[in-house]
């Protein structure tokens, strides 16, 4: 592959190394979906219970 | 990564071992005829790195077209293997295919983890083009051709998890509409301003709403925090007046509840019409929910057509006669349609679960309501009836939304059918709870104390609700905004990062495809990307011809254009693609080609893919002399494959190899194989001299002219000797040869004759005899006819020390 050219996983672990540097961002929900991330547990219900336990929890 | 040398045994059509060294990687050009197992070669390569010969998968065969690739005459026994070595040794590895308790294994030997993490790598990457596969990506639909790619590049991870921010952002848009906060908000400041007949927006006016309450009572607290609000109420308790306050508050409660229902009722009514729009939109061709079921037949069928597993010319359901081709397009057609019903039936689907959610608020708030003490009172007994009949006829359409299939769509009422609730004598019940609470209040409308308890236990719990809510909608609308700017940026990142790849792939290819094409009327070939709603649905290919774009591209281009296309975008993609391999195999991939499209092509291998291991086969002679004479000298190992019958497909060796084969087996006494390599030696030292002597023999087509056995030859180069009054025509050695000839015809076939090495080192005496009779000791170079002396009328080699008289 050329190497200007980044892989879907590079693409993927670039996007949520930023995710907590996102402008606007919430940080709790930034930082709950790259742990979610990076434990390889990205899912619509995983993300939905997590958000939904930040809601409670507030 | 470049390959060193490899040796392939008992694959396809290679029998008995062909090995070949490529000394530091070089690129190699081989011919043979059709059936003379070139194409072994690929599917040794093809079956190494991606362990399936895919033109051998068929439902006959197996899904990887493993049993078609270990040769068919092996035995059990027998094993087959391909031994790959690399510039880089640490790779190397040796694939064999063998009989294991009557299944087909197979197994490297090479089990390191940098080797195993080579060839997982190598998956990704484009290796291998044949002729059949040209033109697959080309025509394959916008999906597929998305597909393909996101697969290539690890595309389908980072849709994942677009597909997960896309639903979130969706469901907390859902859920902000469902909790309906704003006005919920709204009826709780309505019941403040029932009380105190003022809104209340911040801690201040509560505080001074309190404040204000209370000064007829002349009270020396001043509001100043929840505390002393508390302490006002403690001074103002009484034990029957919290009794008459409790009421009223669970009468106002029952009356928020029932409110709150019928504002329910509104969301569902509005999206169940928006359902039932939908479910009607379907319902215009009933026909198309039955065929979403047929999607999984047709894509079935599409996959078997494009790779060619059924290639006849008639539908393979029903046989009838259609052209393939015209049958993949119309299978395309009727899939893309498909894929259009389904999204109206997923849009339906998801409308369907709103409505469901909304009535499970709405009986949320019937039930809250059945549970408030003031509804459980005897005297309410015909009230309560009233609301539990209501409840019941909710979850009788619940239960109704809930099954109803959207392919039987006239189980989905009208939305005027949908409930029949009658919402003025619903209004009138709530009436008659707000007149009871009412009746607490003005029977003790002159106890001044209570009025003022009860309003500020009324205004507290409202205003506590209030900033719950708010909290709860700031905590959501965060969420959702959050979510929604993660989305967008997702996005942005997918987007950038697939149209670096497709521009990338577009620029080499476009400018590959310029390169070959250089004065027709097609430029600017690109691959853009096609998206619907921020998603990517397809990919289409887009050029543009006499300078109009146009796609797609077998709209205007010729069967041999398309193909030139199919293999820049297979070359574009190794550009693009290929991280770590640095050799491609090409086979067969020119077929189409007229003779300068072939011409260019070569050129355009050997200019633009220089650092390329470029592993090519072909069965084309023509092209196979052109593209030799361009790459003489230029670091390319030239071959040719024949097939033999005992050893299956085998690459011919040069003369400059056989050689040292034979003198090698004869100083070892070791007579296997002997007298066939020195009968091979003797047919290319044949062919080598009447090429040169201009000896005509019969006439044969292409192939059959190549496969002339040494008595023909010898017989006609006798009568051409002796035509031409040539003191050679007398040479005892060609009746020699005549004779010893059938040790070498003896030892190629199944035989029990058994030479023995005397009798073969006397055959290749003879050999070497005639060859000394045509080639000049000094240079080296046979006689030929391009050196004939008229004045002399002699026949000379190349430095003229060879002579002999040749008469006209």
């Amino acid at each position: 592959m050329s190497s200007d050219l980044i892989s879907g996983q590079e693409i993927l672990d670039n996007f949520f190394s930023q995710i907590t540097n996102i402008d606007g961002v919430d940080k709790e929900v930034a930082e709950v979906i790259l742990k979610l991330y990076k434990d390889g547990k990205l899912t619509n219900t995983n993300l939905s219970n997590e958000l939904s336990s930040i809601r409670d929890r507030k | 990564m470049k390959v060193k040398s490899f040796e392939i045994s008992g694959l396809r059509g290679i029998r008995r071992n062909i090995n070949l060294d490529l000394n530091s990687g070089k690129s190699f050009l081989i011919y043979g005829d059709n059936g003379s197992g070139k194409s072994s070669i690929a599917d040794a390569f093809e079956w190494f790195y991606y362990d399936k010969v895919k033109h051998l998968t068929s439902e006959e065969i197996d899904i990887k077209g493993i049993s078609a690739l270990r040769n068919t005459f092996l035995s059990d026994e027998e094993g087959a293997y391909f031994d790959l070595k690399y510039l880089d040794s640490k790779y190397d590895s040796k694939k064999r295919l063998f009989l294991k308790k009557s299944k087909l294994t197979s197994e490297y030997s090479n089990s390191s983890q940098d080797f195993n993490d080579y060839l997982s790598a190598s998956l990704k990457e484009n290796l291998i083009l044949r002729y059949k596969d040209l033109l697959r990506f080309i025509l394959c639909s916008k999906t597929d051709k998305l597909n393909e790619i996101s697969q290539i590049i690890g595309f389908s991870d980072v849709s994942k998890v677009k597909g997960v921010f896309k639903k979130a952002v969706g469901d907390l848009k859902k859920e902000l509409k469902i909790k309906d906060y704003e006005n919920h908000r709204g009826i709780k400041q309505r019941q403040i301003m029932d009380q105190i007949g003022q809104s209340i927006f911040d801690d201040n006016q509560y505080l001074n709403a309190v404040s204000e309450l209370i000064k007829p009572l002349n009270l020396s607290i001043e509001i100043k925090d929840d505390a002393s609000i508390n302490n006002v109420l403690e001074l103002l308790k009484k034990p029957e007046d919290k009794e008459a306050v409790e009421l009223q508050l669970s009468y106002e409660k029952a009356i928020e509840n029932l409110s709150n229902f019928k504002t329910s009722f509104d969301n569902i009514y509005s999206s169940y019409k928006s359902l039932n729009e939908k479910c009607q939109q379907i319902a215009q061709d009933r026909d198309k929910l039955k065929k979403i079921s047929l999607e999984p037949l047709l894509s079935q069928g599409f996959s078997i057509l494009e790779k060619r597993l059924y290639e006849d010319d008639n539908c393979p359901l029903c046989l009838q006669n259609k052209n393939r081709e015209e049958l993949i397009d119309e299978l395309r057609k009727r899939l893309e349609e498909l894929a259009i019903v389904k999204k109206e039936k997923d849009a339906a689907i998801e409308e369907k679960n709103t409505t469901q959610r909304f009535i499970q608020v709405a009986l949320t708030e019937i039930e809250n309501a059945l549970k408030e003490k003031s509804l459980r009172l005897d005297e309410n007994a015909a009230l309560r009836d009233k609301i539990e009949q209501i409840k019941a006829e909710v979850t009788t359409v619940s239960e109704k939304i809930r099954k109803a299939d959207l392919s039987e769509i006239e189980q989905v009422s009208k939305p005027e059918e949908f409930i029949r609730l009658d919402m003025i004598a619903f209004q009138d019940l709530i009436s008659v709870l707000a007149d009871k609470k009412s009746k607490i209040i003005t029977g003790k409308k002159d106890d001044v104390a209570f009025t003022v308890y009860s309003k500020i236990i009324s205004v507290r719990q409202f205003y506590d609700e209030i900033k719950s809510m708010r909290r709860a909608s700031d905590v959501l609308t965060q969420q959702q905004q959050s979510i929604e700017l993660i989305y967008n940026e997702f996005v942005k990142k997918q987007r950038e990062g697939l149209c670096s790849f497709l521009e990338s792939i577009s620029r080499n290819m476009n400018d590959l495809y310029l390169f070959m094409n250089d004065s027709e009327n097609v430029s600017e070939i690109e691959l853009i990307p096609l998206d619907e709603d921020d998603e990517f649905v397809g990919i289409t290919l887009q050029f543009k011809f006499h300078g109009k774009p146009e796609s797609p591209p077998h709209k205007y281009l010729s069967e041999s254009h398309l193909n030139c296309l199919g293999i820049c975008l297979f070359l574009a993609s190794v550009k693009t693609f290929n991280k770590l391999n640095k050799f491609i195999v090409l086979d067969d991939v020119i077929s189409s080609f007229d003779t300068s499209h072939r011409a260019r092509f070569a050129r355009l291998l050997i200019e633009k893919f220089s650092d390329y291991q470029i592993i090519l086969l072909t069965h084309e002679k023509n092209w196979f002399d052109l593209i030799s004479n361009m790459v003489k000298g230029k670091n390319r190992l030239i071959k040719k494959v024949r097939w033999e019958h005992d050893s299956g497909s085998c690459i011919e060796e040069p003369l400059i190899d056989l050689k040292p084969r034979i003198e090698n087996k004869i100083k070892n006494s070791d007579s296997s194989e002997l007298g066939n390599i020195i009968r091979k030696y003797l047919e290319r030292l044949l062919k080598d001299i009447c090429f040169n002597l201009e000896v005509k023999v019969k006439f044969l087509f292409n192939e059959h002219n190549e496969n002339r056995m040494s008595n023909e030859l010898l017989s006609e180069l006798k009568g051409k000797l002796k035509d031409r009054k040539s003191e050679l025509k007398d040479q005892s050695v060609f009746d020699r040869l005549n004779a010893s000839m059938f040790l070498g015809n003896r030892t190629s076939h199944d035989s029990t004759f058994t030479e023995s090495i005397d009798d073969l080192k006397m055959f290749y005496g003879d050999v070497l005899e005639l060859e000394g009779l045509f080639r000049c000791s000094q240079c080296n170079n046979l006689i030929s006819k391009k050196c004939y002396d008229a004045v002399e009328d002699t026949i000379k080699c190349s430095c003229g020390k060879t002579k002999y008289s040749w008469e006209k």
